[in-house]
């Protein structure tokens, strides 16, 4: 009884750390500007939701929020469609060369993100994608592959290979096998990397920066950096915009959450 | 579009004549609703000025309104975000046609790299004399400065002698201090006598401090630590020194650079500072120091003759601040430090821009005395254009009262942006963090500093 | 037929194999291929991002870095301290902290899942909102401050803040940086626990094996790939990672904190337009090289769970 307090104790108090800016966000979102001025506290005395209001109509956070969410949507499906095809070519199938190949994609995972910026930049420009979404979205994809291509490799592998079998007996083609067979027994895999990627490509902002142009195609990050170094931004309306870039991703988490964990315990496993 | 009526014409071609008139420019290249022929009904401006977007904005208004162009102002803040734009932008040729830059820096490194157009041909030295002495000619190549860019570590290679990359847009100088008006009443100074020399300034700190040792301090954005080496420290040591002596702190005599006693006197002065600064001063970024003053969290914030126009942003009422130049010490080599204004900020035109001509136009309208002024008041920073006694009129009389800081070249007078004299790979980025850490952090002392300081400058030579 | 059946069959699953690679590496040889040669070739060069052409300057870039210049490589040998720092700390943190919380996690029924969100925030979170919020939570006059005062550790607060005294400020950077990693770290070992088969546990407690003897000589052996998996991805982010060091410090105070990935990004992004595209080129590839290495060292561990 007692130690179970104690664990519960110890849980709850690496909770409040986990949770520690996060409730401050929270708390100075709900807060006023007059009493953010007034010093602010912890639990909001004049509890409001006037400043989320303000920054998601006046401050265009619903523009850079549809922009986000496009970015992350696509960038996400991409990385799953792209990479559950090279998973399962690499963790189910046999061919000359696919250990080279997988070494090289895992290699990429060493390639420092800042050393390839700005050629980044003149490749969108060639590409005609300088300032655009796929701009963003292409590269947030290729990003992913060194994670994507370990994380779902190994769930492919750990599917029998009887069931492969068991499907070309049954008349199934490559393409059939691969769908009906491969792509449900790995699930909770792909819901893994789903998170893994929609989370960074949600909160990125370097790339974002030195790519986008027009303040029209900002995304959620941009949009806060920008009112944190614009005149005079009070600190509630910031922790409303931090507010705002944080929730979506809490929910989808929330929502997600078992299938993640399963999609890792695979991993974990296999 | 609607079409402009004929009073909009009329104007149009009234002010662009006063433009004209003002700028000594009859027979320019431009003549009236010429910008109305070229296909330029949209122009782009970028800024690294956040303070400057609303002013800018409400002359981009005026200007639709008299020629129809359209200008759509962009801020990239803060400076970091500006420059990887910028580098992007330019390996990529997506750059705006018109962008404020810092003067005397980013409009030669694109100048150099061909990425500026060169306006000496679209502004003559008649036009550029309706700007502030000394603020003109800061887009121009001298020969020195030509000398200077061939140097490997040069950041503006290309550059030709006589080439014109920005015109000015705003003035000013570093080494200004603020002072929170009731703070100093509260600790028992007068507000109307700030103080004459360093050793006066010290003991306004000690005062204020010593009354309230929470709110009491001096602040600047010494998370960007070149602030405090230029903005305080560079026109004491000049004060201080006299210019000769001054220079040959960058030289490359290790008797006399920073290393040397001069360099040793300089840098036990300033760390007199080194107990009044306000709690937490390192970790701040410029405007992040002038918020913390103007809520009065700081009682001093060291800046240039822009910061008040941040502090007012940040809701603080011009007449609630004192200002005074860096004081000289006594004994010191300049009886009373005046500061050169100098051009801040320039305004350039792209190559890959084209509008030139709609460019221009913007540019010219921008710096006529009427916009000039309306900016000023909208920005609440200094114009470089000229506007004579009307100044104190269009700034209020206590941006007016700054230009009291402002001298005419001479000996007495500390020119910030000269580096004829400084190491081509100089990088006050480094010599600031040797600052910081001498004070407000104490982890060495004066004379570390300044053999650090002289290792730095000798280092940079190389 | 000219081919007999299961030849036939390891050709056509070849070619499938080829075909749906195809995709993935279509992309990288479309964005990876042209960027990375692109910054190796800068790494050779001289550039200050705008000027029409590179001076070629040979291994000039990586000789400056590492020993030639006077100044440079000077600051870039101290900022390979502090990243060494970070690199052992911050992942060494994240293990200590990481696995006793799924230890007490695996321990319970109920609210499991409650916590395994609250505790996932911080991954969830990371970015420049919540590196924003720490930062104001971090200042002299901020919310740790306040509560370390308000619960009697007084002596504990930071006057100049936890970022501005140079004493605190790399440690606390680090303790944020290992404060998004542990929640990885839990989950991955809380996936590990539950898979560890329950018949080693129960047999390590028949043999009259304590709890905490379990936990050293059976468990954590068992263990030991997921320990090598969160070291990993500790130590690359800790060499590559800027973000929350450029949001929450910049480098300073009076530089202090520059760790190499920052550098890279000053080299690059904030140098006021000097030369110095193709040094910070440079160091990204002495970081990839060194990454390269460290994950050949520590490759036998990952391998040892297969």
């Amino acid at each position: 009884m007692t130690r179970r307090v104690v664990v519960h104790l110890l849980l709850g108090l690496y909770g409040l750390v986990s949770a520690y800016p996060f409730l401050w966000m929270v708390s100075g979102a709900l807060q006023g500007t007059k009493e953010m001025l007034g010093g602010g506290h912890l639990i909001p005395r004049h509890p409001t939701l006037g400043t989320l209001a303000q920054t998601w109509t006046q401050l265009h956070f619903l523009r850079y929020f549809g922009n986000s969410l496009a970015v992350t949507v696509a960038t996400t499906v991409g990385a799953l469609a792209v990479y559950s095809l090279a998973g399962y070519s690499f963790g189910a199938l046999r061919f000359p060369g696919r250990r080279l190949l997988y070494g090289c994609f895992v290699a990429l995972l060493f390639v420092p993100g800042i050393t390839m910026l700005l050629p980044l930049v003149i490749l969108q420009n060639r590409l005609g994608l300088l300032g655009t979404r796929t701009g963003l979205i292409l590269p947030g994809i290729n990003a992913t592959a060194p994670l994507a291509v370990m994380l779902l490799t190994n769930a492919f592998r750990a599917v029998p290979r009887e069931l492969r079998e068991a499907a070309r007996m049954d008349g199934a083609g490559e393409a059939r096998t691969f769908v009906s067979v491969y792509l449900p027994a790995v699930r909770p895999a792909l819901v893994t990397l789903a998170l893994l990627t929609a989370i960074p490509t949600w909160n990125e902002f370097v790339l974002a920066r030195v790519s986008l142009g027009d303040p029209a195609t900002y995304t959620l990050p941009l949009g806060l950096q920008d009112l944190s170094s614009s005149a005079n931004p009070q600190q509630n309306t910031l922790m409303a915009a931090s507010l705002i870039i944080v929730i979506p991703v809490v929910l989808l988490f929330v929502f997600l959450q078992r299938s993640f964990v399963n999609g890792l315990t695979g991993a974990v496993k296999g | 579009m609607h079409r402009p009526r004929p009073t909009r014409l009329a104007a149009l071609a009234l002010a662009l004549a006063t433009a004209f008139a003002a700028t000594g420019c009859g027979t320019g290249s431009l003549a009236p609703g010429r910008t109305r022929v070229e296909p330029a009904d949209t122009l782009t401006m970028w800024t690294f000025k956040q303070t400057h977007v609303a002013a800018l904005e409400q002359a981009a208004a005026a200007f639709r309104r008299q020629t129809g162009v359209t200008v759509t102002i962009t801020a990239y803040t803060p400076d970091d975000a500006f420059s990887s734009k910028l580098e992007s932008a330019a390996a990529t040729g997506q750059l705006a046609d018109v962008i404020e830059v810092h003067a005397g820096g980013e409009d030669r490194t694109l100048g150099g790299a061909q990425i500026a157009d060169d306006l000496s041909k679209d502004f003559t030295s008649a036009q550029l004399a309706a700007f502030l002495p000394g603020t003109a000619e800061a887009g121009r190549i001298t020969p020195a400065v030509q000398q200077a860019s061939l140097a490997p570590q040069a950041t503006d290679p290309g550059v030709r002698v006589g080439q014109l990359f920005s015109v000015p847009l705003t003035a000013g100088t570093f080494g200004i201090v603020y002072a929170d008006r009731a703070q100093l009443t509260a600790a028992g100074l007068d507000p109307a006598h700030p103080p004459t020399t360093w050793q006066q300034f010290v003991a306004w700190l000690a005062a204020v401090h010593r009354h309230d040792p929470r709110h009491g301090g001096l602040t600047v954005g010494l998370r960007t630590s070149s602030t405090a080496f230029q903005w305080l420290l560079e026109p004491l040591a000049y004060a201080d020194l006299g210019a000769q002596r001054y220079h040959a702190l960058f030289g490359k005599n290790p008797d006399t650079d920073w290393a040397g006693p001069d360099g040793q006197a300089v840098l036990r002065l300033y760390d007199q500072i080194t107990p009044y600064w306000q709690p937490g001063t390192q970790s701040l970024g410029i405007d992040d120091a002038d918020r913390a003053f103007a809520q009065g969290k700081a009682a001093f914030d060291l800046g240039g003759t822009f910061t008040l126009a941040s502090v007012r942003q940040d809701g603080m009422r011009a007449d609630q601040v004192v200002a005074f130049p860096v004081p000289a010490p006594a004994g010191g080599a300049a009886r009373t430090l005046r500061l050169a204004p100098i051009a801040l900020t320039g305004l350039t035109v792209t190559t890959s821009s084209p509008h030139k001509a709609a460019a221009l136009a913007w540019i010219r309208f921008l710096t006529s005395p009427q916009q000039a002024a309306a900016f000023a008041r909208a920005s609440l920073d200094l114009p470089a254009t000229d506007l004579g006694a009307a100044t104190a009129n269009v700034v209020g009389p206590q941006a007016a009262a700054l230009e009291q800081a402002f001298g005419p070249p001479g000996p007495d007078t500390y020119t910030p942006n000269d580096t004829t004299f400084k190491p081509p790979a100089e990088d006050d980025e480094q010599l600031g963090d040797v600052l910081v850490r001498l004070s407000p952090l104490r982890e060495s002392t004066a004379a570390a500093a300044a053999r650090q300081l002289g290792t730095l400058t000798t280092d940079d030579w190389k | 037929m000219a081919l007999p059946a299961p030849t036939a069959r390891r050709v056509r699953e070849a070619l499938t194999g080829y075909a749906f690679v195809l995709p993935a590496v279509a992309l990288f040889l479309v964005m990876g291929v042209y960027t990375i040669g692109y910054g190796l070739t800068l790494s050779f060069a001289r550039w200050n991002g705008f000027s029409r052409h590179w001076t070629w300057v040979g291994l000039g870039n990586y000789l400056d870095l590492l020993y030639r210049d006077p100044v440079l490589a000077p600051a870039v040998r101290s900022a390979a301290l502090r990243t060494g720092v970070v690199m052992v700390a911050a992942p060494a943190f994240a293990v200590v902290m990481g696995l006793p919380l799924a230890v007490l996690l695996n321990r319970i029924g109920r609210l499991r899942a409650l916590y395994r969100t609250v505790f996932f925030l911080p991954y969830v979170t990371a970015g420049i909102a919540v590196y924003y919020a720490w930062t104001y939570a971090l200042a002299p006059d901020g919310s740790v401050n306040f509560l370390l005062r308000h619960l009697g550790l007084g002596s504990l607060a930071q006057p100049q803040g936890f970022l501005g005294n140079p004493a605190t400020a790399l440690p606390t950077l680090i303790v944020v940086t290992a404060w998004s990693a542990v929640p990885v770290a839990t989950l991955l070992y809380l996936t590990a626990l539950q898979a560890l088969d329950t018949s080693v546990l129960d047999a390590a407690a028949v043999d009259g094996a304590g709890g905490a003897r379990t936990m050293t000589a059976v468990v954590w052996p068992m263990l030991r790939p997921i320990t090598a998996a969160v070291v990993m991805l500790g130590m690359r982010d800790a060499l590559q990672g800027f973000q929350l060091f450029l949001v929450m410090t910049n480098g300073g105070p009076g530089g202090h904190t520059t760790v190499l990935g920052l550098e890279a990004y000053d080299l690059s992004f904030a140098n006021q337009f000097r030369p110095t595209l193709g040094l910070a080129s440079a160091l990204g590839w002495l970081l990839f090289v060194v990454a390269l290495l460290l994950s050949a060292v520590n490759v036998r561990a990952l391998r040892s769970r297969a």
